[in-house]
């Protein structure tokens, strides 16, 4: 199976190529401004190094947020018109399970896992995760709120792990039994090749050809103009 | 030649098929008028990620209409330039995904450029150069002497708001609904266009530019007065006087410039060349100066893939091609140096 990964969520963009469990090359570049120049020619570059091309790719995987809207939508647009034109499955991933995967190579096995993203402006994205079985399994829905209602909802969770960099944003709410690890997961091939293999586990989505047509971002929150037009009105 | 042509620049989505630069195949418009509605313009966040909602559907629907696939397509054209840049990256991340998909050479656009071509697009070559352009929209007011694609000499442009986005925060402030432009257009036919007295700004000022900011401020103050002495506002009276001041405006320097440069061939594009006041003004200044006056039909005079298309047809011609690692800006300027080429 051939695989292309890209993710755009961060201000890390990543691409990458797979065959079954082999990374055949990957390449990053940083921030949102450049994510339109070189996500397209980046992916060339390495179907040409592989010696592949993009009609021999048998599945796309790409992580829909929530993270960076521009980078994420220049990456979904990208990844979609490659399905659409090729045939191609494609496999969603939300930051959270990315966030929550990399706990699990991390070795975090604590029974209730919640992810946490910096939103800016104050604000968290977060979503819980329960062991199971053999990874974390998402429970509920991702939120977008500020830190305070994050612990208030997370507040009879005893042996819980909090990861990601919006967790120092939820320290001063530390409850007992509540562990910290305030990092966002480090691209790296172990992390790359989780998001190619984790079609096997829990929560991710794979849309066949009609279906990936009207795929768009996980955004968590409205945007400002929806914001302040909902205060308006109230 | 088969193009594929992308718009996403603004607020809607648009693919079209065109062959040759000339033939329409398909022109498919997805607009996102109920969504920004509420809000009395456009929320540039709000068109993004429509946009990326849209973009997949509305390029199938292309192709579809136009009956074809894929693979039939030979080359791509799509928005690179000019307008709001977490829209332009939709489309343009859409086109450089097909190209490095179907193995077709990419042309970045400019979108004013674009815009320029639709009446080509439509008049061929009864559009003779050198020419006189008034591109006329929500997002830009220019004058422009096009003496070749390519080659473009701005005479003049609006100093502050775009006439479109005018009529936009009139249809506001008086509670019609969004777009403002065919609202007010509607109802200025049943109205007295010398209602109000209202100025007509820099009419008579050296040069070729507008301001339409102080017209408003014009309109508002005069439904002030109105509403101060309890009287009810004449919708349609203030609708009718507002249009023909801005159309006023525009025709004059038309005139202007057409007399001073000698030109006898007079283009309106981009989304107020539907504005049935400014094509009635247009066709008598036309059959009272001997000037062959043009605007395209409607569904190229808003934003669309087709006049995209088209002109990548020329773009692809002279050789014009761009590469995968094309950028999108904001703002640039037109003609050659607005959007990279290899």
């Amino acid at each position: 199976m051939k695989h292309l990964i890209v993710d755009t969520s961060t201000r890390q963009n990543w691409i990458a190529l797979f065959e079954d469990d082999r990374m055949c090359g990957c390449l990053h570049f940083e921030d949102k401004q450049s994510c339109l120049i070189n996500l397209t020619p980046g992916i060339r570059h390495l179907l040409d190094n592989a010696g592949w091309h993009i009609q021999q790719i048998n599945r796309c995987s790409t992580v829909i947020g929530p993270g960076a809207w521009s980078s994420l939508r220049i990456g979904l647009a990208t990844v979609k018109l490659l399905c659409m034109t090729n045939q191609i499955a494609l496999t969603t991933l939300t930051s959270s399970q990315i966030i929550a995967g990399y706990a699990e190579l991390m070795g975090v096995t604590s029974p209730t896992l919640l992810t946490a993203l910096d939103a800016g402006g104050g604000k968290v994205y977060s979503a819980v995760f329960v062991w199971h079985q053999e990874g974390y399994q998402l429970v509920g829905a991702d939120s977008w709120e500020v830190p305070r209602a994050t612990a208030l909802r997370a507040v009879d969770l005893t042996d819980l792990t909090i990861i990601g960099d919006g967790a120092q944003l939820l320290a001063p709410y530390k409850q007992a039994g509540w562990q910290f690890i305030c990092q966002q997961p480090q691209a790296d091939s172990r992390y790359l090749r989780y998001i190619a293999q984790s079609t096997l586990k829990y929560g991710q989505i794979t849309y066949e050809h009609e279906a990936v047509i009207s795929l768009k971002p996980l955004y968590v929150q409205p945007s400002s103009a929806e914001i302040e037009f909902k205060v308006q009105v109230t | 030649m088969r193009i594929l042509g992308i718009e996403s620049s603004c607020d809607d989505t648009a693919a079209a098929v065109v062959v040759d630069g000339r033939h329409i195949l398909s022109n498919i418009i997805s607009s996102q008028l109920k969504e920004h509605a509420p809000f009395g313009g456009v929320v540039p966040e709000i068109a993004a990620r429509k946009h990326v909602e849209s973009i997949g559907e509305v390029i199938e629907k292309a192709l579809t209409d136009a009956g074809l696939n894929y693979n039939q397509i030979d080359a791509i054209g799509v928005t690179a330039r000019h307008g709001l840049l977490r829209s332009i990256v939709v489309g343009a991340a859409a086109g450089k995904a097909l190209s490095l998909s179907l193995n077709v050479p990419l042309v970045g656009i400019h979108h004013i450029e674009g815009h320029i071509y639709s009446n080509i697009l439509e008049h061929g070559d009864s559009i003779r150069f050198p020419h006189l352009c008034l591109t006329v929209s929500g997002g830009h007011t220019l004058l422009l002497l096009v003496h070749a694609l390519d080659h473009y000499e701005l005479l003049g442009r609006a100093l502050d708001d775009a006439a479109g986005e005018v009529y936009d925060k009139i249809a506001r402030y008086l509670d019609l609904g969004f777009p403002g432009g065919p609202i007010i257009d509607k109802l200025a036919l049943e109205g007295n266009s010398t209602a109000l007295d209202l100025p007509r700004p820099m009419l008579h000022d050296p040069g070729y530019d507008f301001s339409f900011s102080g017209l408003k401020t014009a309109v508002i103050r005069q439904i002030e007065k109105l509403q101060r002495a309890g009287t009810p506002i004449p919708l349609a009276d203030v609708a009718a006087s507002f249009q023909q001041a801005v159309v006023d405006v525009l025709i004059g320097r038309i005139l202007r410039a057409a007399t001073v440069y000698n030109l006898s061939t007079v283009t309106v594009c981009g989304g107020v060349a539907a504005n049935r006041g400014l094509r009635s003004a247009l066709a008598k200044l036309a059959e009272s100066h001997s000037i062959e006056a043009f605007y395209p039909p409607l569904p190229l005079c808003t934003d669309n893939g087709a006049m995209i298309a088209g002109l990548a047809y020329h773009k692809i011609m002279s050789g014009a091609v761009s590469d995968l690692r094309l950028d999108a800006q904001a703002n640039a300027p037109l003609g050659i140096s607005g959007v990279i080429y290899k």
